[in-house]
């Protein structure tokens, strides 16, 4: 079940940033992978989209990585 | 639409691409704590990062000769910046002044405005890529009525008011100091469908500022949003109303 989400939220990184599945690990920084703002909002919109639920925006300062992605989904999802 | 105000790129800005700096050592205009910063950097993301900090040190330093009549050297203007905070510029004298300062950077390309916080207020900039949006991300930080706006352009003119208005926002969030943890549709932006801005509201609040755009190589926005916290704001308001 948990490698399921990480795989679900792997996937939806890779595709929203536009980069290599391979290239994205549980504690790579957010920040780092994506190339620009509208590809990040691209990302909170698919998220959103494939969780069905709205994200807090003053939640995101607690996300750094991908591993607070997982978690942020495990508590609000 | 009332065009109360005309908008123009009145504060200081400039660009740089990395081609234009690549020759430039890095001690001419680091500072040491910047260099071990730069070391952290990912590979990727490395010459945007230079050309940004070239950028606010060479308005920061043009700034300073003009308002102090002090000569500074780049690498004496130190930039530092925590994780959704707005940068610092570090001066090397005293001063009960601060500058405020913006930066972005698109690949190899950046843009950046530095501006007297008392006298000028707040200052927030971006540089993007033109590109297209599929409608549901359009919906997602447009609100209805800068869609109604967007689909009275023409088909030609919509991928440029698209990222303009991205842009704008953005340069707004990063003036305000909270980047995207702030939700870009509170943000209303009174816009024609040829570009030109009329005003600017947060969560239905008018905020006073001046809004400047430029198109570069017709493949790049660059755009900058000025607060008018301060002085400026109250003559703002005296005129307005």
């Amino acid at each position: 079940m948990a490698e399921d989400l990480e795989k679900k939220v792997i996937k939806v990184i890779s595709k929203s940033l536009g980069i290599d599945k391979k290239k994205i690990k549980l504690d790579s920084k957010i920040e780092d992978l994506s190339p620009d703002s509208i590809r990040l909002f691209q990302m909170i919109v698919a998220f959103e989209k494939e969780f069905k639920r709205q994200v807090e925006y003053e939640q995101l300062m607690k996300i750094v990585t991908v591993k607070d992605i997982i978690s942020y989904i495990k508590k609000n999802v | 639409m009332a065009e109360k105000v005309l908008f123009a790129l009145t504060l200081m800005y400039s660009a740089y691409s990395f081609k234009q700096i690549k020759k430039v050592p890095l001690k001419t205009y680091l500072s040491d704590r910047e260099i071990i910063d730069y070391k952290e950097i990912p590979e990727a993301k490395k010459k945007g990062w230079l050309a940004a900090r070239f950028c606010a040190k060479k308005e920061a330093c043009y700034l300073l000769m003009q308002n102090y009549k002090k000569k500074v050297l780049l690498r004496e203007v130190e930039i530092t910046r925590k994780r959704f905070q707005k940068p610092v510029c570090k001066l090397p004298f005293k001063t009960n002044r601060t500058l405020n300062i913006s930066l972005s950077h698109c690949g190899e390309l950046a843009v950046a405005s530095v501006a007297d916080n008392k006298a000028e207020g707040l200052v927030g900039c971006d540089i993007e890529k033109i590109r297209d949006f599929k409608y549901n991300i359009l919906k997602s930080f447009l609100t209805p009525k800068e869609i109604k706006v967007l689909k009275k352009a023409k088909l030609s003119e919509k991928p440029v008011l698209a990222t303009l208005l991205w842009s704008v926002k953005e340069a707004y969030l990063k003036a305000k100091g909270v980047g995207l943890v702030y939700h870009p549709k509170f943000i209303e932006l009174d816009i024609n469908p040829k570009g030109n801005f009329c005003g600017l509201r947060d969560k239905d609040k008018e905020v006073p500022a001046e809004i400047g755009w430029s198109i570069y190589k017709n493949k790049y926005i660059f755009s900058k949003v000025n607060i008018l916290k301060y002085s400026y704001g109250r003559r703002f308001r005296e005129k307005s109303n």
